[in-house]
């Protein structure tokens, strides 16, 4: 039975680390039920509606970091472009995470005598896709900053599963100098972490050559374990990357 | 758990009263869904856990029965179900989770 410190926390939109500045935070899934009460009810009655929704909050401190809360907000508000959320509750793989897509109408600043300078936003959900809000999954790949080609461990899920899912990774920063001057990532299987049966590419792998956020649907069977493949195919390079995987 | 809010067999109040009435009148009308709010701490236990049952929950069209005991014998019973779950992160705190139901049908106490 775990219970979990916040700062153990991590919220990524896009490809902003909120946790940079991040102090409270609240992220739902809801959907509204309707009232089908006839006149010969002797109790109201309710019935699920169709329509699935997600509310996220934030506030918390300025910070001029360049991939904080504050300079994250500042460049995605107004967009009509929907940026994708991981919030993870823990920092290593397995962690619960929980993944879902937002536009961001507003970013709030405000100066009291004496105080640090508070930053908020607000933002409006626009699915992942149809039917889907907030989704429920893991961590794949905890933030993490590697200047070589990597292979993250093995997140284990038990059994394998066969309703595909959704591979979410935010990239941070990237440089990449000499041959074709780039990053790829997979998301890799394999049936015993890789013991007698070899990792391979599930999806992927695919080109990084820019910061950003990226949603991946992979469909059909999926291994009991899967791990993020991380290529340098340049001559010298860096990248900062994240990754959550919902199974379905 | 920490909290367990709304709690109530409620029902709904109708105005009865007539022009020949000197004082006002009222009639009950039916009983009322009731909205249940349970919050505490977030808790990752297989299964039985609040996070494993609200998140697979949550959304879904077939109602759950819930029963909330209040002495070890008086109890609140209700089909419900579950609109909204809620993970909530604060600055030096433990994440918290916050669960809403909504009953569907009578609610009874026993």
């Amino acid at each position: 039975m775990a219970k979990i410190l916040s700062n153990n926390c991590r919220l990524y939109l896009d490809a902003y680390d909120l946790t940079i500045g991040g102090q409270e935070i609240s992220l739902s899934k809801i959907k509204e039920a309707k009232d089908p009460t006839t006149v010969n009810d002797t109790a109201e009655k309710r019935l699920m509606g169709a329509v699935v929704d997600a509310e996220f909050d934030f506030s918390g401190l300025f910070d001029d970091d360049s991939t904080g809360a504050f300079k994250g907000l500042k460049a995605l508000v107004g967009s009509d472009t929907a940026r994708l959320l991981s919030l993870h509750l823990g920092t290593a793989i397995d962690a619960h995470a929980i993944l879902a897509q937002f536009k961001v109408s507003s970013v709030k600043n405000g100066v009291k005598h004496g105080e640090l300078l508070p930053v908020s936003g607000v933002f409006a959900h626009d699915a992942l896709a149809a039917g889907k809000s907030a989704e429920y999954g893991r961590v794949l790949y905890p933030k993490t900053t590697v200047t070589v080609s990597t292979n993250g461990g093995g997140l284990n899920n038990a059994a394998s599963s066969a309703s595909g899912a959704y591979w979410a990774y935010h990239v941070i920063a990237w440089s990449a100098t000499g041959g074709n001057a780039k990053w790829t990532v997979a998301l890799q299987e394999s049936s015993n972490d890789g013991g007698g049966d070899p990792y391979a590419a599930k999806d992927g792998p695919v080109d990084i050559t820019a910061v950003g956020a990226t949603l991946r649907t992979v469909a059909g069977t999926i291994e009991q374990y899967t791990r993020l493949a991380l290529v340098l195919d340049a001559v010298s390079g860096s990248i900062t990357i994240v990754s959550t995987l919902v199974r379905l | 758990m920490t909290d367990v809010d709304g709690l109530e067999k409620l029902y709904d109040v109708k105005e009865a009263t007539q022009l020949s009435d000197t004082s006002e009148k009222r009639n009950i009308g039916i009983q009322l869904s009731l909205t249940l709010t349970v919050k505490g701490k977030f808790d990752d236990t297989a299964t039985s856990g609040p996070h494993a049952v609200f998140s697979g929950i949550v959304g879904g069209s077939t109602t759950r029965t819930v029963t909330v005991v209040l002495d070890g014998v008086s109890q609140y019973s209700f089909e419900a179900l579950c609109t909204k779950y809620k993970v909530e992160v604060k600055n030096k705190e433990l994440v918290e989770y916050e669960a809403t139901l909504v009953s569907d049908g009578a609610v009874t106490i026993s």
